[in-house]
């Protein structure tokens, strides 16, 4: 239990009137600083223009697709590419540009829920487990352990098998295969941080556990965890494809790209362009997520 | 060492008896039982029979008493009988482990060639052509799907070199020529990604070496440059890279899932998958035990073999 707040200026600065600004202050410059550093890096440029671009197509997909993914052309079935249909039109006579552009609101959902929802409790659990340390920290680990016993892809397949297929079951699946992870990520650095002076020191100024965790500590080891973040987050969608492959996410006729590629393998002979242009734009995303996380990592956490 | 070795083994234990918990409850939790699955959805079955067959898998007892029964039965070594196909779990682990086994041993092989040759070949000729190169390369292997690849693959061997790879499994012992050419486009597809993490991590941990005043010294005092870089330099940057290899090949024990449901191969990936579509607990859980049990011994190794590699790590 924390200790009764002493009086006057310096509990003023515990309840974080002054310290807490400044220091949210400096991590502001401090996150600008490393942007802008990040952003020059020609690799991460690309990178974010691609990554932006998929969020555009997702966001806009209504606007930007030439079809409705569902529209069927009976004139134009198994069409290849040409300028009637750019990336060509599958057995339904269905655009397959169209297809791609509104596949990537399924990869784009997941993978950002799945991944914002384990950062969200495997951090809290992270940060818990590595602050409080002690039984708490000891039973968190264990409970952790279980889910790393099992090799990462498996357990997303098992649980999206086990729940059936759906959008949902993917994001379910992704956020308990990364769960751990993120709690891992922020356990360790909490541990490091606080052994430090200045964590003593507001506590002995009477700031609350909680206070000191969520408002001391974690501005100074949530670098490694967004990089963490950015890096899982090209992770999701290659898993989410994988699943959608596999028949266990997003199911036909809406599409996705991991299924438009389990469609398009049937006719692999006779219409390889079904296969290579959602192929195509997984790989694209993909990379492009990575540039930014490889960006990110080289500015916000040097010693990786 | 063997202290070390105690807790290790100790810690696995608990995490173990931890996933036969959670593996136990998940499978329950789900809708559906065997008894559905092995009557279909649209037959007609009176109640009496349903509540029959549930009686006869057990199914009607409380979670803890089936629970206990397949702990009791676990301890005497047996994994149980697959509920769908009346085998042994252990004889059904036995026919599809070897594909599983030779499937990972060549994806970590393919992994350890491409990522330690492209990584060094990187680190020594820095910034030039070929770095940059492996560089985009390796960026590229980590950002393809590995259907994806398999499937682009076989669409550039049949259309272009027009052979098709064969699809249909052959035992290595029954034909090992036959077997490396069905085995080759999953373990490269496999491989890939893990390759490309490998060539990254050699690249960093050669250009520190390299750096350090003991190769300026061997270079100075007149060593041939191959001695230098083989020897001398990946030696030393040697642990970071065993590391990496050992989470790939936990890394790639699971993705064999993906590969064997892509290539056809009947491994024990696809038998999880099975056994949870048909609702078959005994098949599930304890092929889900004995995949743990490999995954943790691999980590396990590997923590070890620091140890011998890098004599100045002791637990």
């Amino acid at each position: 239990m924390s200790a009764p707040a002493p009086p006057g200026l310096l509990a003023d600065a515990a309840a974080d009137g002054g310290l807490g600004a400044r220091r949210a202050a400096t991590s502001r410059t401090r996150w600008g600083r490393a942007l802008r550093r990040a952003t020059r890096n020609t690799l991460v440029g690309l990178g974010l223009l691609g990554a932006l671009l998929v969020v555009g197509l997702a966001l806009f997909a209504n606007a930007l697709a030439p079809h409705a993914p569902d529209e069927q052309n009976f004139d134009l079935i198994e069409s290849r590419p040409s300028a009637a249909a750019v990336f060509g039109t599958d057995r339904f006579g269905r655009d397959v540009l169209s297809r791609v552009i509104h596949g990537a609101r399924i990869s784009l959902y997941v993978a950002i829920t799945s991944i914002a929802a384990s950062m969200a409790v495997g951090g809290a659990l992270g940060l818990t487990a590595g602050y409080l340390g002690g039984t708490i920290d000891n039973a968190i680990n264990r409970v952790l352990d279980v889910f790393f016993s099992i090799p990462g892809l498996l357990l997303a397949v098992g649980i999206a098998a086990l729940r059936g297929p759906g959008v949902n079951s993917a994001v379910l699946a992704i956020a308990i295969v990364y769960t751990p992870i993120f709690a891992r990520v922020m356990r360790g650095p909490v541990l490091a941080e606080r052994a430090k002076d200045y964590v003593e020191a507001v506590r002995a100024l009477g700031a609350t556990r909680l206070a000191v965790a969520l408002k001391h500590i974690l501005p100074n080891v949530i670098s490694p965890f967004v990089v963490q973040g950015t890096v899982a987050l090209s992770q999701a969608i290659l898993i989410e494809a994988s699943l959608s492959y596999l028949g266990l996410s997003a199911q036909p006729p809406t599409p996705s790209w991991g299924n438009m590629l389990n469609e398009g393998r049937t006719y692999l002979e006779t219409a390889p362009w079904i296969s290579v242009f959602p192929g195509l734009a997984i790989m694209l995303t993909v990379l492009a997520f990575n540039l930014i996380g490889d960006g990110l990592r080289d500015v916000l956490d040097p010693s990786s | 060492m063997g202290r070390y070795l105690l807790v290790r083994l100790y810690s696995m234990a608990v995490t173990l008896l931890g996933l036969t918990v959670l593996t136990f409850l998940m499978l329950r939790l789900i809708p559906g039982t065997v008894v559905e699955q092995m009557i279909g959805a649209d037959a007609i079955v009176s109640e009496a029979m349903v509540a029959q067959l549930k009686a006869f898998f057990g199914l009607d007892q409380p979670w803890y008493v089936q629970y206990g029964r397949w702990m009791g039965s676990l301890l005497q070594g047996d994994l149980g009988t697959s509920w769908r196909t009346g085998k042994p779990v252990v004889q059904l682990i036995a026919e599809r482990l070897p594909v599983t086994l030779e499937l990972t041993a060549f994806a970590v092989a393919v992994a350890i060639m491409l990522g330690v040759v492209a990584g060094v070949v990187s680190s020594v000729r820095r910034d030039r052509a070929v770095d940059n190169i492996t560089r985009v390369g390796a960026l590229l292997g980590l950002s393809v799907p590995v259907f994806w690849q398999g499937t682009m693959l076989i669409l550039f061997l049949s259309i272009y070199l027009r052979w098709m790879p064969p699809v249909v499994w052959v035992d290595f012992f029954a034909d090992p020529l036959r077997n490396l050419t069905i085995m080759l486009l999953p373990a490269l597809c496999l491989g890939t990604a893990s390759a490309a993490n490998i060539a990254r991590t050699t690249r960093a941990c050669m250009l520190d070496v390299l750096g350090s005043e003991y190769i300026r010294t061997a270079a100075a005092k007149g060593l041939r440059p191959r001695l230098v870089v083989l020897k001398h330099a990946l030696r030393n940057a040697m642990i970071p890279i065993v590391t990496v290899v050992g989470l790939q090949i936990g890394i790639l024990l699971g993705g064999t899932v993906v590969v064997e449901e892509v290539f056809t191969l009947p491994g024990v990936g696809r038998l999880v998958l099975w056994s949870i579509y048909q609702r078959d607990y005994p098949l599930t859980q304890s092929t889900i035990l004995f995949v743990a049990v490999m995954f943790m011994t691999v980590n396990l190794a590997v923590d070890l073999l620091y140890a011998y590699l890098d004599p100045r790590i002791r637990y």
